[in-house]
């Protein structure tokens, strides 16, 4: 599991450096994201663009983390596409989760939501 | 017919996804429908290991067919065996502390795949799924 972090002025750049996330790996990913979180990071970007496959176990991973960065936080998933995008809307989690096509328009969305 | 067989560990689900999608591009599947599908074997193969299998270890065998009219993946295990299948939900969605972490898997498969069963005969499951193919979902 690859996640490479920057932190930027307003918030925390996650980066998933891997082409696929399913259920070998998906509690890993959930741990790493938990340990990020509690080191005070609750303003996460979190860019997908790498992935070209998840399931739904990863998906499970990923509402953890949105609950543990809940309502004092905010999380921002950028670049999901083709068939990871699809997981999301065939789940309806894409009316839970935002979802930005691109890092900067994650950020100007973070703006948004900041101002 | 193409078969494989892997020992029931998550890790060894990604081998079979790319066995499935080297078969599908060798048959001239488009793009789009092997991704579908491959998530359709995938959350197919984590119900056997979690589920039928849970805390044991097992086979899974898989098999691919292709003909001009449908796309056929059958997996057989010998776990336990299957209990009822379940829709993708469509009620409102509830607040973030109530969402599901999980209980996808049945629902995708039945969404992503035109006929889903799973049969059990003196031990043996057989999950069998099922995608018609038009033109245009092969490459031309």
């Amino acid at each position: 599991m690859n996640l490479q972090i920057k932190n930027e002025e307003s918030f925390t750049l996650v980066t998933l450096d891997e082409t696929r996330l399913d259920a070998s790996i998906a509690a890993d990913f959930k741990k790493q994201m938990e340990e990020i979180i509690d080191a005070g990071n609750n303003e996460i970007i979190l860019d997908i663009s790498a992935l070209n496959f998840m399931d739904s176990s990863s998906l499970g991973a990923m509402v953890a983390v949105l609950k543990k960065i809940g309502t004092q936080g905010k999380l921002i998933i950028s670049g999901a596409s083709g068939v990871v995008l699809d997981l999301f809307k065939l789940t309806r989690m894409d009316q839970i989760f935002i979802l930005e096509k691109t890092v900067d328009q994650a950020k100007e969305q973070f703006e948004t939501l900041s101002a | 017919m193409t078969q494989y067989s892997i020992v029931s560990d998550f890790s060894n689900v990604s081998i079979l996804a790319e066995q499935f999608t080297e078969f599908c591009q060798q048959n001239h599947i488009v793009t789009d429908v092997i991704s579908r599908l491959e998530l359709a074997l995938v959350e197919s193969v984590n119900n056997i290991i979690e589920h039928a299998y849970k805390d044991q270890s097992g086979m899974i065998d898989a098999s691919f067919l292709v003909t001009s009219k449908e796309l056929v993946i059958t997996l057989v295990d010998q776990g336990k065996p299957p209990s009822g299948t379940a829709l993708l939900d469509t009620s409102p969605l509830p607040d973030i502390n109530l969402l599901p972490e999980g209980g996808w898997g049945l629902g995708l498969i039945q969404t992503l795949t035109d006929h889903f069963e799973v049969s059990q005969n003196q031990g043996v499951n057989t999950t069998k799924l099922t995608k018609y193919l038009s033109e245009d979902d092969r490459v031309q």
